[in-house]
């Protein structure tokens, strides 16, 4: 039947559709954008896409070159991810220094640019002018969460494909049919999730130890409220913890390949290469980290206070995200007052937006705790 | 898998292998070099632009394979007294056990599993000659070819056959070097750009036999992507370059005003003494006047320099400037008895080639001077 690579992909029927409809037409662009929140199936889908241009098949999903591809190791695959916060300039020219090459297994080459709209300046005028003269074998794919994250000039040339929200029923679905949740943890789940299936599947990650984190910190908002600044102070202690507390793993991963590198380097400065490579690569996937968790803590925040706002103005639990704790919502409701709910929200906005770049985030829940209080 | 072999034989072959191994690959893997044994002995490695396969000679014990870090094996293998060598790959232990006389090495191994498969050139046109004529046409214009990544094309070298003829083109659009050679064998017509670095290599490669026995021919594949050329258990494959090289022969001016023709080796020494003055590339200057070339460089930092040459030219007063390191490039590539040297105004570009000899020719294009 063809592209079954695609059968993975959760609640995207939609850019599914499409992408199906362009492999079996043959009429393929040279450049895709992909958009959408993070966590819904871009990445995925794209290597999917990837491995279905490549496959004698359409993307069986079992030959040599879909596992390669899905595993990121197929030799006309390009990946490219920001390195520091950035995709930079140097990282283009490397690519164009690469693809000027005809594939070396004789079908397409697929570059896949991954937060594409961390490209600076430099590095989105030096792709502009790739993707000004495309080469018949060459896909580009560009990930980003809205089209205005990149210049006109570039998401003009290319085939947008909007990804969306996974419905709560998809994720429900997913769930319990393919592994095996019960009905009430699966709409637990689903409604945590935020509409991003790859959220839903972290929560079953590590026997559920993002839910018992939401568990813990579910309890230090409930009660923060009228505490004092001291208790304030050390709820921001406990969640500034919580984000930056899972680092060991990965900086232990992150030793292991950078020994296991460093060990057949060609020469000293082969080593340096590699050293600098890593090194920013490692950095960088360390704040991604951090700041993919705290970006998780504040969801979690900020859902519970929207889900005070909701029930004051529906009264109904029908649309809570944090239903299993609709008890202690519908009293703590009766007590909030509207404006500080909103504001509250409107704020966790603001630090969502600062904390990547020049926020400090201990600083940054130490100021939303404070405002807690008063909620 | 274990086999055996002299240690003078497996270091040069793995010097030879490693030569496609790239310093700017973060992944363990293409630091490997992959060492198979089954009806022979061959060493792999690759950096998924060129890659390199060599036979060894010796004596296979056991078939297997193996990827054993590069540097490792050159390390070791130096080390070691000019005697056998056994390597044997340790399944369990994950590692691969070198030994030569008393020394015992133990080293780890990369995985096989994770070495990039060769590409298969299937359903390939092919053709043969003598490696002396490629290496002969590598040589005269590699050096013209392009190192900026942002012109891709120009990075590579056009290789075109036709007619019993072979014919290699380089341009990084201040010279261009076109040099062709008749070759024995009817060919279809093949036109490709290779990476230069490929080009470099096959024209290294060293016939195996004695060298005065008649010469081993070079066997050239081509498929759409890739292409290989084989010689005596020596391989070497690289993806070509994609995109269309520039209409190059527009640039090529019909006719001169000015002629002049002397040994390549007296102008060359002339041009090096003057250029030691011109730090930086500054332009060497060329005025030629009757019966005299005067050869000249300032700077306003370091000084003047001037020569004067004898020549054979009753023409008008005419001067052109080139860049010293360009238009010594090309002299070097002309080897015959006598060059030609040809200009027509200061702003059009000067030509070097061998009198009587159409095969070589050296387009340079020239410096304003102010
Ligand atoms: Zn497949």
């Amino acid at each position: 039947m063809g592209a079954m690579v695609f059968d993975d992909i959760v609640g995207q029927d939609q850019a599914l559709d499409f992408l199906k409809k362009v492999l079996k037409s043959e009429q393929i662009s040279h450049a895709y954008l992909f958009v959408g929140p993070e966590g819904v199936g871009r990445r995925k889908t794209a290597l999917a896409l990837a491995a279905a241009l490549n496959c004698a098949k359409g993307g069986c999903g079992h030959c040599s070159r879909c596992r390669r591809t899905i595993r990121g190791v197929y030799p006309d695959l390009k990946l490219i991810q920001p390195e520091g916060n950035f995709i930079t300039i140097e990282q283009i020219r490397e690519l164009q220094g690469s693809i000027k090459l005809r594939s070396y297994e004789g079908h397409r080459k697929v570059i896949i640019i991954d937060e594409a709209g961390s490209m600076n300046a430099e590095a989105s005028n030096a792709l502009l002018k790739t993707l000004e003269e495309p080469q018949d074998e060459e896909v580009f794919i560009l990930i980003a969460a809205s089209v205005e994250e990149l210049l006109p000039t570039i998401s003009s040339r290319c085939q947008v494909v909007p990804f969306r929200r996974v419905p709560r029923e998809a994720i429900i679905r997913e769930m319990v049919d393919r592994r095996g949740i019960d009905q009430s943890q699966a709409d637990k789940i689903a409604r945590i999730s935020g509409g991003t299936y790859s959220r839903a599947l972290e929560m079953l990650e590590g026997e559920g130890w993002r839910l018992e984190r939401r568990e813990e910190i579910l309890s230090l908002l409930k009660k923060i409220s009228g505490s004092p600044v001291e208790e304030a102070f050390s709820v921001a202690g406990a969640l500034l913890s919580q984000a930056v507390g899972d680092q060991d793993n990965l900086l232990e991963v992150q030793k292991e390949e950078m020994e296991e590198s460093l060990e057949v380097a060609m020469s000293p400065r082969h080593g340096a290469f590699i050293r600098n490579k890593l090194r920013k690569r490692h950095a960088r996937q360390l704040s991604r980290k951090r700041s993919l968790e705290i970006n998780d803590i504040l969801d979690i925040i900020s859902s519970w206070y929207r889900d005070l706002l909701v029930y004051q103005l529906t009264a109904q639990d029908s649309f809570l995200i944090n239903r299993d704790h609709r008890n202690e919502i519908r009293d703590m409701a009766r007590r909030a007052r509207i404006e500080r709910l909103t504001n509250v929200l409107k704020e966790i906005g603001k630090i969502r937006r600062m904390v990547g770049f020049y926020v400090n985030p201990g600083a940054a829940f130490e100021y939303l705790c404070l405002l807690l209080r008063e909620v | 898998m274990e086999i055996r072999c002299l240690k003078q034989e497996l270091l040069e072959k793995v010097h030879i292998a490693s030569r496609a191994i790239s310093t700017k690959s973060v992944l363990p893997i293409l630091s490997g070099i992959k060492i198979t044994a089954a009806k022979t002995i061959s060493l792999i490695a690759t950096d998924l632009e060129m890659s390199i396969i060599t036979q060894v000679n010796g004596d296979i014990v056991e078939t297997g394979e193996t990827v054993a870090p590069a540097r490792l094996l050159v390390d070791i293998l130096k080390s070691l007294p000019g005697a056998a060598v056994v390597v044997k790959v340790m399944p369990e232990q994950g590692s691969v056990n070198i030994t030569c006389q008393n020394a015992e090495f133990d080293i780890r191994v990369l995985s096989p599993a994770d070495f990039p498969e060769l590409p298969q050139i299937t359903g390939a046109r092919t053709v043969a000659l003598k490696l002396s004529t490629f290496s002969h046409l590598a040589r005269q214009v590699v050096r013209a070819a392009s190192t900026d990544e942002a012109r891709a094309v120009l990075t590579g070298i056009l290789l075109h056959f036709q007619d019993k003829k072979i014919k290699m083109v380089a341009t990084d659009s201040y010279r261009l070097a076109v040099s062709q050679a008749n070759i024995d064998s009817e060919v279809s017509e093949e036109e490709v750009i290779v990476p230069a670095k490929a080009i470099t290599e096959v024209s290294r490669m060293q016939p195996r036999e004695n060298p005065k026995d008649s010469e081993p021919l070079l066997r050239v594949a081509f498929a759409s992507n890739q292409m290989r050329f084989d010689m005596n258990g020596h391989t070497v494959i690289t993806r070509l370059i994609s995109g269309k090289y520039p209409p190059y022969q527009q640039l090529i001016p019909s006719g001169y005003t000015t002629v002049i023709e002397l040994p390549p080796t007296q102008l060359e020494e002339t041009v090096r003494r003057i250029a030691t003055l011109a730090q930086n590339n500054t332009p060497v200057r060329f005025f030629f006047t009757p019966n005299r070339l005067i050869i000249s460089a300032s700077t306003r930092e370091v000084g003047q320099a001037r020569e004067e040459v004898p020549i054979q030219y009753s023409g008008e007063d005419r001067e052109i400037a080139f860049n010293p390191t360009f238009f010594l490039d090309g002299l070097a590539s002309i080897k015959e008895e006598i060059v030609e040297f040809k200009m027509d105004s200061a702003l059009k570009p000067g030509l070097l080639k061998p009198r009587g000899d159409d095969n070589f020719l050296y387009l340079i294009m020239p410096v304003r001077t102010g």
